[in-house]
C-alpha cells in the first residue's frame, strides 16, 4: 500500500535518469558515467595501442584509417547506491489538527518515493540500518517498504560506514538532542557519503497552537509537562524550536549536507520537487 | 406573621460538609486538556517558572460551594408559611370539626388545616377541646387536652358516613358546661339552617361567634339523592351546592367494582341534575352502587339492594283474558302490582313458558290453574328447585283439583264466607307474624275475605303459613322446595273472592314475595331463600369516603320492620344489610336542602395558610449553577478556543437544536400524504363537485394505471383526487381535469399554482366530456373551460399535428378516441421557443372532449364499466392507447421526436 502510493507520487516527476546522464559521478540516480575509461557501453575515447592491451580490443575500423593502431575505450559506468533512512519511532506518530497526515506517513512516503525514483534510474537502493544489502529493481523497493513498516524504536540512524561516494537521505523530525544527531551523522559523513537531511515537521510543533491549561504528554518518552497558560509559553517555545532547527541546519552544513524541511500540511510532491532540484544542481 | 420551616431539617446538617467540599475543591484543579506532543523535550527544557496553579480559581470554588449549599438547602425543603390567624384569645380552644360525609372529599386538606390550627394553639400553649359534629353512638366527653394529644386524635380522625348533627353537639356542649376561650369551626359549609342555628348557639354559649374555617369552593361535595325507577331506567339525581363544581360523572358499579356505565352530568347553573342510567336488565341487576366519580364521599354513593334488581315475572291463567273487561281479568291486579319492580311476560303456550324458564325467570305466577299439564309441571319443578319462586292464586279450577306444586294439601272445594248459606261474616286478616316475610306490613283494615280454599290441617301447617285470617285459617301458605319456594294465596288474584287485591297491602305483599325471588337471569340459584333468619345483619358498611368496608361487630342486627324504617345514624351505619339471600341497603338520604351552603353567616373566615415552597426554585438555581459549572469546566479545558469538535459538545448542540426545531416546527398533518404522493408516481384527477364524475375519474385513471402497468415499464400508484384549491400539485406528472358545465374559475392562488405546475413540466389534461364537441366550437363545457382558463397564461393551441410526440410516444396513433369518437386533441403549438423551455417541448395543457375517463374505467374484475359510443372493442383499445400515449408523453417528454434516435430506429427497422 505504502509503496504503491509512493510509486504513484513519482509519476509526476520526469525520470531523473535524463539529468543523471549529463551529470556524471553525482550522487543520486542513474547509471553514471565516471568520466574515464572503463567497462561500459558508451564510447569514451580512442587511444593508441600500447603494450599489454589485448589485441581483441583493437578497433580495426579506426585503425584502418590511419597507420596507428587504436584501441577503443568505453566510459566506465557503474550504478550508484542510494541509502535511505527514515525515523519511525513513536514520536513520528503525531498528527495535529493542522497537519494532513502523521509525520511517519510523510517520512515513509517520501523515503519510498525517492527509492522508487532511484530504481527507475537503475540505481541501487538500500535501507540504512537494515540487515539487507543494497539492491536493484522492484524487489529492493519492496524489501525497503517491508523494512519501513517493521517497528523500530531508535530515533537516529545507527553509525554505519558506507561505501565512498554513495548517497544517503535521512528523513526524520530531528527533535533529538543536536549533539546526539551530530554523533550519529559523523561516521556517515566521514566515509565521504553525500547526505541529505529532510526534516518532517507538524505545523503544531512549530507554532504550539494550544491555549489554557494543557498537559503535554511525550510520545516516545513517558514524561509529561503541565502548562497552566500555554499562550504565555508560546513565544519561548517557538524560539527554542527555531534554535533546534538552526542546530540541525548547522550540523548539515558543517558536514556539507543539504537540509530540506517538509511540513505535513504541505503536499509531499513539493518536497520531492525541492529535493529533485537540489539533486539536479549537483 | 410568616415563618420559615423545613420539611426535612436534618438535611441541613449537610451544610456542615461544606468546608470539606471547599477543601477538596480547592486542591482539585480543573482537569487540563491533555495533548500528545512530540517536541516535549523542548518544552521540558523551557521549564517555565510560572508553574501550574494547583488551586481552583476562586470564582469556580465559590460557584461549586454555592451549588452544593443550594442542593443541601433544597433537599431540606424550606417552606415559607404565611399564617393569617388573627385570633389571639387565651383559654382552651374549642375546635369544632364537621366530619360528616360532606367533609370527606377534602379530608386530607382538612386534616392538614386541623394540624395547622393545633400547631398554632400549641405555640400559644392553649389546650384544645376537639368536638366533631356527627352524632355518636355513645355520648362523648369533651375535655381540654394538650395540643400533642389533640394532634394524635386528629391524625386518627376519619370522616363518617353520617349527616352532621350540630345542634345535638351544641346541646351536649351546653350540658357539659364547656368553657372555651375561643371557638374555631372547620366547617363543611353545608346545611344552612343548622349551620346558622349552631353559630347562634355557640354565640350564646361562649359569648362569641366561631371563627369559620373554610376551604375552596371546588372542594364542596356533590351528592346523590335516592334513585328512582322511571320508565324501566334508574333515574338518579345528583345534587350540588350553588358554588360547587358544575360537572360530574355518575357511575354505576357492580359488586366486584366493575364500572357498568358512566353518564356525565352537567349541572349548568342548577343545583341538581337528573340522569337516567339505561342498562339491559341483566346488567342493571348487577348494580351494587351508584356513585359520582372522583367524589370520594359517602353522600355520593347510593347503594342498591335486592329491591332494585329487576325481576322477570311470568304470569299465566287458565281463562282467556278478555280485553274488553280488563278489571275482571284474573291477572290484572297482579300485573299492576308487579309492574313497578319487575318485567312481566305472559307466556301463551307451554313452549313460550319453557323459553321463559330457561332464560332465567325470577317468578312464575299461576292464577287459578288447578292442574297443570304434565309437561309444564316437569319443566317447572326443576326450575323451582334451582331457586325459582312459584306464586299461585286460587280460584274455581284450583278448588276443583290441584297438582303436586302446592305448599299445603288442600281440601276439595272452597269455603264460602258471608254468603246466603253461611252464617259467618267475611273474615279480616290477622297481623303478620314476625317470622313471616310479610312482617311489618300494615294491613288495611278494610280488607275482607269472603271465599277461600282451605288447607288440610297438618302438623307443619303453622310453619308454612305466612298470613292467616283472623280466625286462624291460612290465607297465604308457602313451602320451600329445593332452593325455591312455592307460595299459594288461598284467594283469587282478582276481586272475586276478596278485596285484598284492591288494597295496598296486596302490593306490598307481592313486593315482599318478589324480593325473595332471584334476580332475572340468575336462576343458577346463588341465593338461598332462607326465610328462617329473622334479622338483617350488616354485610358491608359505607365509610365516610364512600368506600365499602367490612362492618364492625357492634352493629346490631335489625328486624324487617326496623330495616325498612332505618335511617342512617351512629348506631345504624349506611351500608348493605342481609338476611339470608335478601339484601337491604341503608343509604344516607340526602336532599337538596342538605347541600345548601351556609350563606348568611357573617363570620370571620380563615383560609388555610398559604405555604410557599422554595425547593423548586432552589433546585432550578442549582441546575443553572451546574450548567454554569459545566461551561466553566469547558472554558478552563480550552474547549472554546478551538472548533467545537468534541462529541459531547456536538451532542449538546444537537440536543439544543433538535429541541428548538421540534418546538418551532410542528409536524404537519399532510406531511404523511405528501410523503406518500412523492414516493410513487401517481396520476391525479381534479375533483369536481359531482360525485359521479369524480368516481368515474378515479376508476378511469385506475383502469388506465392497470393497462399502463401491464404494457409499459411505468409503475403507477393509485390515482389521487386533487382539490384544486388546497392540494399540492407538485407530485403529479399529469392532472386529469374533467370539465363540468358548472365549473367555475379557481381562486387566484390556485391559478397561480396551476400556472407554476404547467411551467415546471406538469401536464393538465382537460376533458370536455362532450360527444362530438370540439374546444374550438362553443358548447356549455368548452365555455366552462374558457372560464377556467381565462386568467391563465395559456400559450397558443392547435389540434395535435402530424408527427407530434403524442402520436408516437408509445403507440402510433392517428386519432384520439375516448368514449366518443371524433373530437380532436388540442395541445400547445410547438415553436422553437417551446421546445427549448423547461418543459422540454411537452405541452403543459392537453384539451380533449371524448370523455376519456369513462372509456378507461374498469370495475374490480377488470371489466369495462361504460359502453363506448358508437362502440366497439377496438375503440376502447384505441382509447386506452390514447391514455398510454398521454401518460408516456407526460412522463418521458419529447424523446420520441428527438432526431438523435432516428438512426437507431432506422437500424432497427432495417433488421
Amino acid at each position: 500500500m505504502l509503496s504503491h502510493r509512493a510509486e504513484q507520487l513519482t509519476q509526476t516527476l520526469p525520470p531523473l535518469l535524463v539529468k543523471a546522464e549529463r551529470i556524471a559521478a553525482t550522487i543520486v540516480l542513474g547509471v553514471h558515467g565516471r568520466r574515464r575509461a572503463g567497462p561500459g557501453e558508451n564510447f569514451w575515447q580512442y587511444r593508441n595501442y600500447s603494450f599489454g592491451d589485448s589485441t581483441q580490443r583493437i578497433d580495426w575500423h579506426r585503425s584502418a584509417k590511419s597507420d596507428a593502431i587504436f584501441i577503443r575505450d568505453n566510459e566506465w559506468q557503474a550504478a550508484n547506491t542510494l541509502w535511505l533512512w527514515s525515523n519511525s519511532n513513536a514520536r513520528m506518530d503525531f498528527k495535529s489538527q493542522l497537519g494532513h497526515e502523521t509525520k511517519r506517513d510523510a517520512a515513509q512516503t517520501l523515503q519510498l518515493a525517492l527509492a522508487s525514483l532511484a530504481i527507475r534510474g537503475h540505481e541501487r537502493i538500500g535501507s540504512l540500518g537494515s540487515p539487507f544489502r543494497a539492491g536493484v529493481g522492484k524487489p529492493a523497493l519492496r524489501q525497503m517498504a517491508d523494512w519501513c513498516l517493521s517497528p523500530k524504536d531508535t530515533s537516529l540512524p545507527k553509525p554505519t560506514v558506507l561505501q565512498r561516494r554513495s548517497a544517503a537521505v535521512l528523513i526524520s523530525d530531528f527533535l533529538d538532542d543536536p549533539e546526539d544527531i551530530k554523533k550519529a551523522l559523523s561516521p556517515l559523513a566521514q566515509s565521504g557519503v553525500r547526505g541529505h537531511l529532510i526534516q518532517i515537521a507538524d505545523p503544531a510543533e512549530e507554532t504550539l497552537p494550544y491555549d489554557g491549561r494543557v498537559e503535554f504528554l511525550g510520545l516516545d518518552v513517558p514524561q509529561r509537562f503541565l502548562a497552566s497558560k500555554t499562550e504565555n509559553l508560546r513565544e519561548k517555545y517557538m524560539m527554542a524550536y527555531a534554535a533546534q532547527r538552526e542546530a540541525i541546519q548547522q550540523i548539515a552544513s558543517r558536514l556539507g549536507w543539504s537540509f530540506t524541511l517538509h511540513r505535513t500540511d504541505q503536499p509531499l510532491t513539493r518536497c520531492l520537487q525541492v529535493l529533485y532540484a537540489k539533486v539536479s544542481d549537483q | 406573621m410568616s415563618n420559615l420551616s423545613f420539611i426535612t431539617p436534618l438535611a441541613l446538617w449537610g451544610l456542615a460538609a461544606l468546608p470539606i467540599i471547599w477543601w477538596l475543591l480547592r486542591f482539585t484543579p480543573p482537569r487540563p486538556q491533555s495533548v500528545k506532543f512530540p517536541p516535549l523535550r523542548i518544552l521540558l527544557k523551557l521549564q517555565s517558572k510560572e508553574q501550574t496553579p494547583d488551586k481552583t480559581p476562586w470564582w469556580l470554588l465559590l460557584l461549586r460551594l454555592g451549588l452544593a449549599a443550594l442542593l443541601i438547602i433544597a433537599i431540606a425543603h424550606p417552606l415559607l408559611r404565611k399564617d393569617n390567624s388573627t385570633n389571639k384569645a387565651s383559654g382552651p380552644l374549642l375546635l369544632v370539626v364537621d366530619d360528616g360525609w360532606a367533609a370527606a372529599k377534602s379530608w386530607p386538606k382538612r386534616q392538614q388545616a386541623l394540624q395547622t390550627i393545633i400547631e398554632d394553639a400549641r405555640e400559644a400553649s392553649r389546650p384544645i377541646i376537639l368536638a366533631t359534629t356527627t352524632p355518636k353512638a355513645n355520648a362523648a366527653d369533651y375535655k381540654a387536652v394538650s395540643a400533642s394529644d389533640a394532634l394524635n386524635t386528629v391524625r386518627a380522625l376519619q370522616p363518617q358516613a353520617l349527616k352532621t348533627d350540630r345542634l345535638k353537639l351544641l346541646n351536649e356542649l351546653k350540658a357539659q358546661k364547656i368553657v372555651a376561650g375561643s371557638v374555631t369551626w372547620l366547617t363543611d359549609e353545608l346545611d344552612d339552617v343548622s349551620g346558622q342555628n349552631f353559630a347562634k348557639g355557640l354565640n350564646q354559649l361562649f359569648g362569641q361567634l366561631p371563627t369559620l374555617y373554610t376551604l375552596d369552593a371546588s372542594d364542596l361535595p356533590l351528592a346523590l339523592a335516592r334513585p328512582k325507577i322511571e320508565n324501566a331506567d334508574i333515574s338518579v339525581t345528583a345534587l350540588r351546592s350553588a358554588s360547587g363544581p358544575t360537572k360530574a360523572i355518575i357511575q354505576a358499579t357492580a359488586g366486584n367494582g366493575r364500572i357498568l356505565t358512566d353518564v356525565p352530568v352537567d349541572f349548568g347553573s342548577a343545583t341538581s341534575a337528573t340522569v337516567a342510567l339505561s342498562l339491559p336488565i341483566e346488567l342493571r341487576n348487577e348494580i351494587q352502587s351508584i356513585t359520582i366519580a372522583a367524589e370520594n364521599n359517602a353522600g355520593a354513593r347510593q347503594l342498591l339492594d335486592d329491591r332494585w334488581r329487576r325481576k322477570t315475572v311470568a304470569v299465566q291463567t287458565s281463562t282467556a283474558q278478555e280485553a274488553a273487561q280488563p278489571l275482571l281479568s284474573p291477572l290484572h291486579y297482579v300485573t299492576k302490582a308487579f309492574a313497578p319492580f319487575a318485567d312481566i311476560v305472559q307466556p301463551q303456550s307451554p313452549t313460550e313458558l319453557k323459553a321463559a324458564l330457561e332464560a332465567g325467570l325470577s317468578m312464575l305466577v299461576l292464577a287459578d290453574i288447578g292442574k297443570m299439564p304434565k309437561e309444564s309441571e316437569d319443566q317447572i319443578t326443576p326450575w323451582i328447585e334451582k331457586g325459582g319462586v312459584l306464586l299461585r292464586f286460587s280460584g274455581q279450577h284450583l278448588a276443583a283439583a290441584t297438582d303436586q306444586l302446592v305448599p299445603v294439601k288442600l281440601r276439595d272445594g272452597d269455603r264460602n264466607l258471608g254468603s246466603a248459606l253461611s252464617w259467618e261474616t267475611p273474615q279480616t286478616m290477622q297481623a303478620f307474624a314476625e317470622k313471616s316475610p310479610f312482617a311489618g306490613i300494615i294491613i288495611d283494615d278494610r280488607v275482607t275475605i269472603s271465599r277461600q280454599v282451605l288447607a288440610e290441617p297438618e302438623p307443619d301447617l303453622a310453619d308454612k303459613t305466612w298470613a292467616s285470617l283472623s280466625d286462624g285459617t291460612p290465607l297465604v301458605t308457602a313451602q320451600k322446595k329445593g332452593k325455591g319456594l312455592i307460595v299459594l294465596f288461598h284467594v283469587t288474584a282478582n276481586a272475586d273472592w276478596s278485596n285484598l287485591p284492591l288494597s295496598g297491602t296486596f302490593v306490598e305483599m307481592l313486593q315482599r314475595i318478589v324480593d325473595l325471588a332471584p334476580a332475572a337471569g340468575s336462576n343458577a340459584g346463588s341465593k338461598s331463600n332462607d326465610t328462617t333468619a329473622t334479622t338483617f345483619s350488616a354485610r358491608l358498611v359505607l365509610s365516610g369516603t364512600g368506600e365499602l368496608a367490612s362492618p364492625k361487630t357492634t352493629i346490631p342486627p335489625l328486624t324487617t320492620t326496623e330495616i325498612d324504617s332505618a335511617t342512617v345514624s351512629a348506631r345504624i351505619p349506611a351500608g348493605l344489610y342481609s338476611r339470608g339471600g335478601q339484601e337491604r341497603a341503608v343509604n344516607l338520604d340526602l336532599t337538596a336542602a342538605d347541600l345548601l351552603p351556609i350563606t348568611s353567616l357573617n363570620l370571620q373566615k380563615l383560609k388555610p395558610p398559604e405555604t410557599q415552597s422554595f425547593a423548586p426554585h432552589l433546585f432550578s438555581a442549582a441546575a443553572i449553577l451546574f450548567l454554569l459549572d459545566c461551561l466553566a469546566a469547558l472554558v478552563l479545558g480550552g474547549a472554546f478556543r478551538k472548533r467545537i469538535n468534541t462529541s459531547a459538545s456536538a451532542l449538546l448542540l444537537a440536543l439544543v437544536l433538535g429541541g428548538l426545531i421540534s418546538v418551532s416546527k410542528p409536524v404537519r398533518a399532510d406531511d404523511q400524504s405528501d410523503m406518500q404522493a412523492s414516493l410513487e408516481t401517481h396520476l391525479a384527477y381534479v375533483k369536481t363537485n359531482d360525485a359521479e364524475i369524480d368516481a368515474n375519474s378515479e376508476l378511469g385513471l385506475k383502469g388506465l394505471g392497470l393497462i399502463i402497468s401491464d404494457r409499459t415499464s411505468a409503475a403507477l400508484g393509485n390515482p389521487a383526487g386533487i382539490d384544486i384549491e388546497t392540494d399540492n400539485l407538485v407530485f403529479y406528472p399529469l392532472l386529469y381535469w374533467p370539465v363540468t358545465e358548472a365549473a367555475q374559475a379557481p381562486s387566484d392562488a390556485a391559478l397561480q399554482r396551476l400556472e407554476s405546475f404547467m411551467k415546471n413540466g406538469g401536464t393538465i389534461f382537460f376533458d370536455l366530456r362532450d360527444n362530438g364537441g370540439d374546444f374550438s366550437s362553443s358548447s356549455s363545457t368548452s365555455d366552462a373551460l374558457r372560464r377556467i382558463l381565462a386568467k391563465l397564461d395559456i400559450p397558443p393551441l392547435e389540434p395535435v399535428p402530424e408527427n407530434h410526440a403524442l402520436t408516437k410516444s408509445f403507440y402510433l396513433m392517428k386519432a384520439f378516441p375516448g368514449r366518443y369518437e371524433g373530437g380532436p386533441l388540442w395541445v400547445e403549438t410547438l415553436t422553437a421557443d417551446t421546445t427549448t423551455n423547461t418543459s422540454d417541448g411537452v405541452s403543459g395543457i392537453i384539451i380533449g372532449s371524448n370523455d376519456y375517463a369513462a372509456a378507461w374505467a374498469l370495475d374490480d374484475k377488470g371489466q369495462p364499466l361504460n359502453a363506448m359510443i358508437p362502440g366497439s372493442d377496438r375503440q376502447r383499445e384505441m382509447a386506452f392507447r390514447v391514455g398510454v400515449n398521454i401518460v408516456m408523453y407526460a412522463l418521458t417528454g419529447n424523446y420520441k421526436t428527438d432526431q438523435v434516435h432516428i438512426p437507431a430506429l432506422l437500424e432497427r427497422l432495417g433488421q
